[in-house]
């Protein structure tokens, strides 16, 4: 009988509800039982907290469906995945193992193991043993029926005198022979007695079951070795001597028909060769050819099914799986190594057509990325020579109005009486002429050779060896007409000072900067930076317009002087006139710069 | 549109309906036997894709809920096993480095046994005689803290239980699941669920009788 605490612990395990201890009314002994039992209490009072425990359980938060959906299709796809990963690894691994197996081959004494599998009452010998052996000794070794068979049936090859040939036979009796011919092997098909000997030398290979070719199957080849797994037929002494009485019956038979076959060819060759052939007689004798020949092919046929009626159950299955394998001799095998090389050959010649237009395919990506950078590189080598040109072109303009300035306040010298300490009027008018040639090759500097350079360079697409060029041109140039009017100025003696300093100094100043921002401006060329070469323009404007300021103040300096000639005074006013419109041509340069920069 | 295709439409519409229906359930199964909400977020997931992969074995569709609760706690039994296996190797690593004061479970058990909890709260040990009645006019901070305690120590006497008693307590008790579904969950006979229940059951008092004489000590 169950105790109480045994009831209620069933009562608590399976009732719903069972954590709630048990009221009067559902079971009043239960009940009772709780209020004394401390154990029982103790095991209500856990199912409640275990209760209230599961209560604390967090609710699924938000998105939870759609992680929910989103993890486990992934996983889903992961174990996909997976399983066709081990689906592959495990075919692989199977299919390596099966490699192994056929690969595999037990190795006799001599090499050759599958020489073991002889017929079973005669002398084991291996294949080369066999090949080896000289005719003579064979035939002697032949029984006596099949030995005069052999003298006359087999057909081979003599070599080193020694008798090698290659058996290309099986006792599958197609009926498509040529009679007429031999195979490729040196074997003749219709030649029985090469059955009846080859039987008798206990050459497996008759019944197509290891290669008898020295050397037997090499590392590679897996239909030999696959060949050389089963048993060998095992023929009894009995059974050959059956099959050896058919095989010569057979013959005896074949023979006669041979007789009378070439008998009949014979006289159908001399009907032909007639003078007047009997066109009846000729019909009559292909009659008998075609007669003669079906008798041998039947008489053939049935030799086979009387041997093959001589072999066991297991022994015809054997013979049938061997005949499956090498239904087509061992020229068949080498027909199919043959086929295997040239498919092996096409594979290779498809694979390495495959490399090569691969190769041409990736040669001619790499031409034209080469193309597509060289035409960026030139585009943007252009646009920098572009910028190059138009920088240049403003400090040719900074330089020329320096240089107007220079002859502006000779002038204004020679006009004041002030001639210079130790510089005569043909001096003074040299030097004129100097600037005046100076500022005239720098004209033609800029529009002529420059110009022409830029073009050809353009035209010739070799931009960044013209634009080497011109900068450089540009660089001696400005160099030369630097030096040119320093020694100008230095000769002429003439005292300009601006700001306190020389002019001369000033003027080379000026020079230099623009030199300098022209040579910064290459180099902000070579990278491409627009930016910097728009600065060096402003930067030459600025100093352009700094010697106008110059240039007026030095006029207005002269204009200041009370004794001035009234026509001198006119003149300057003139002067200051073109400096002023100048100084407007120049700002609105600017303007148009820095809307165009700003653009 | 081609067998493959449609099996696998088939299961995207059977992976949706399940996540609608039978995932919220199994998170809190999950997350009231793992006690982690990403492991049970994980447990859930790894459940709907088993169970969705698997539906094409089964000969009847409406059986993929079942089918589902019963690979959710299968994921959830290894899960509880492998922290187990991980209690042992951290302990023995401890006890090999001298410091088995790095068992948490100990550490944790002892912090939080309910005489010690109630000598430092100030309440008797009734007070966790039958939680939310054993305090009277219940409802202040202390006792808010000392019903999170007392849980806190309740799962710490849960983890010391097998998997599956856990996980038969857990289903009983916790969500008040019929034996015949424990059973289908677990992949038992209904006997062995009341086995596991009352020998749970019996182990839980014990442990926590254990716990309670060591401290009155």
């Amino acid at each position: 009988m169950k105790s109480d605490c045994h009831l209620f612990s069933e009562r608590l395990v399976t009732q719903t509800g069972a954590s709630d201890p048990p009221s009067a009314d559902d079971d009043a002994a239960l009940a009772a039982h709780l209020e004394g039992c401390a154990r029982c209490r103790d095991l209500a009072a856990l199912a409640t907290r275990l209760r209230t425990v599961s209560g604390t359980a967090i609710e699924p938060g938000l998105g939870f469906q759609s992680r929910m959906i989103a993890g486990a299709s992934t996983r889903m796809r992961q174990r996909q995945r997976r399983r066709l990963a081990t689906m592959a690894v495990s075919f692989g691994a199977a299919a390596a193992a099966a490699l192994a197996v056929v690969m595999w081959a037990p190795s006799g004494p001599d090499g050759f193991g599958l020489d073991t599998l002889a017929v079973s009452d005669g002398p084991v010998e291996s294949a080369p043993e066999r090949a080896q052996r000289p005719l003579a000794a064979r035939a002697e070794m032949a029984p006596a029926p099949a030995l005069a068979e052999a003298d006359e049936g087999v057909d081979g090859e003599l070599s080193d005198g020694e008798f090698a040939f290659d058996l290309d036979l099986d006792l599958n009796f197609d009926f498509d022979f040529d009679f007429d011919t031999e195979l490729e092997d040196g074997f003749d098909l219709s030649d029985d007695a090469a059955i009846a000997r080859a039987l008798l030398d206990n050459r497996e290979a008759v019944l197509g079951f290891h290669s008898p070719l020295p050397g037997g199957p090499g590392p590679g080849d897996i239909a030999g070795r696959a060949a050389g797994l089963a048993g060998p037929l095992s023929l009894s002494p009995e059974q050959r001597q059956r099959i050896e009485r058919i095989l010569t019956d057979t013959h005896q038979a074949i023979d006669k028909s041979h007789a009378e076959l070439a008998q009949a060819r014979e006289a159908l060759r001399r009907c032909l060769a007639a003078e007047n052939p009997n066109e009846a007689e000729m019909v009559r004798l292909i009659d008998r050819i075609a007669t003669l020949e079906a008798g041998i092919s039947k008489r053939r046929l049935r030799g086979w099914l009387e041997a093959r009626a001589v072999l066991s159950k297991p022994q015809r299955e054997a013979l049938n799986a061997r005949r499956g394998r090498h239904s087509d001799g061992f020229a068949g095998e080498r027909r199919e190594a043959m086929q295997r090389a040239e498919r092996a050959r096409r594979e290779a010649m498809r694979h390495a057509e495959r490399a090569q237009r691969d190769a041409e395919r990736a040669h001619r990506e790499a031409e034209r990325a080469q193309r597509d950078a060289m035409r960026g590189a030139r585009e943007s080598r252009r646009e920098a020579m572009r910028e190059a040109e138009r920088a240049r072109r403003e400090a040719f303009q900074a330089q020329r109005e320096a240089l107007r300035a220079a002859r502006e306040a000779l002038r204004e010298r020679r006009r004041g009486g002030d001639r210079g300490p130790g510089l005569s009027e043909e001096q003074r008018e040299q030097i004129e002429r100097d600037l005046e040639r100076i500022e005239r090759e720098l004209k033609a500097g800029e529009r002529g050779e420059i110009e022409r350079e830029r073009e050809r360079a353009i035209d010739e697409a070799e931009v960044g060896a013209a634009v080497e060029e011109a900068m450089r041109e540009a660089r001696t140039e400005l160099d030369g007409a630097m030096r040119e009017i320093e020694d100008a100025l230095r000769e002429a003696n003439i005292d300009v000072r601006i700001n306190g300093e020389p002019g001369s100094v000033v003027l080379a100043r000026a020079l230099d900067g623009a030199l300098r921002e022209l040579t910064t401006g290459e180099i902000e060329l070579v990278v491409g930076e627009h930016e910097s070469v728009s600065a060096a323009v402003d930067l030459a404007l600025d100093g352009a317009l700094r010697e106008l300021s110059i240039s007026e103040q030095e006029l207005q300096r002269n204009l200041s002087d009370g004794e001035l000639d009234p026509e001198v005074r006119g003149e300057l006013e003139r002067a200051r006139g073109e400096l002023e419109r100048a100084r407007g041509e120049l700002e609105r340069a600017r303007q148009r710069h820095r809307e165009r920069r700003r653009k | 549109m081609s067998p493959p295709a449609a099996a696998a439409t088939s299961r995207e519409q059977l992976l949706t309906q399940l996540a609608k229906t039978a995932a919220p359930r199994g998170f809190r199964i999950a997350f009231d036997l793992l006690r982690d909400r990403a492991e049970a977020e994980d447990a859930v997931q790894e459940a709907l894709a088993r169970a969705c992969a698997a539906s094409d074995r089964l000969r009847e569709v409406q059986a993929i809920e079942a089918w589902f609760f019963r690979v959710l706690t299968n994921v959830s039994l290894r899960v509880l096993k492998r922290r187990r296996w991980q209690r042992l190797f951290r302990s023995w690593r401890g006890t090999a480095d001298g410091d088995a004061a790095r068992e948490p479970t100990a550490v944790a058990t002892q912090a939080l046994s309910p005489e010690a909890l109630g000598a430092a709260l100030g309440v008797g040990p009734s007070t966790f005689a039958v939680p939310g009645s054993a305090v009277p006019g219940g409802g202040g901070p202390d006792d808010a803290l000392s019903r999170r305690q007392e849980i806190t120590h309740m799962l710490d006497l849960l983890d010391t239980l097998p998997a599956q008693q856990r996980v038969a307590l857990v289903l009983r008790y916790g969500h008040e699941r019929p034996i015949a579904d424990i059973a289908a969950m677990l992949a038992v006979k209904p006997a062995t669920v009341k086995t596991h229940l009352v020998r749970g059951l019996k182990r839980l008092r014990r442990a926590m009788q254990s716990v309670e004489r060591t401290h009155e000590i």
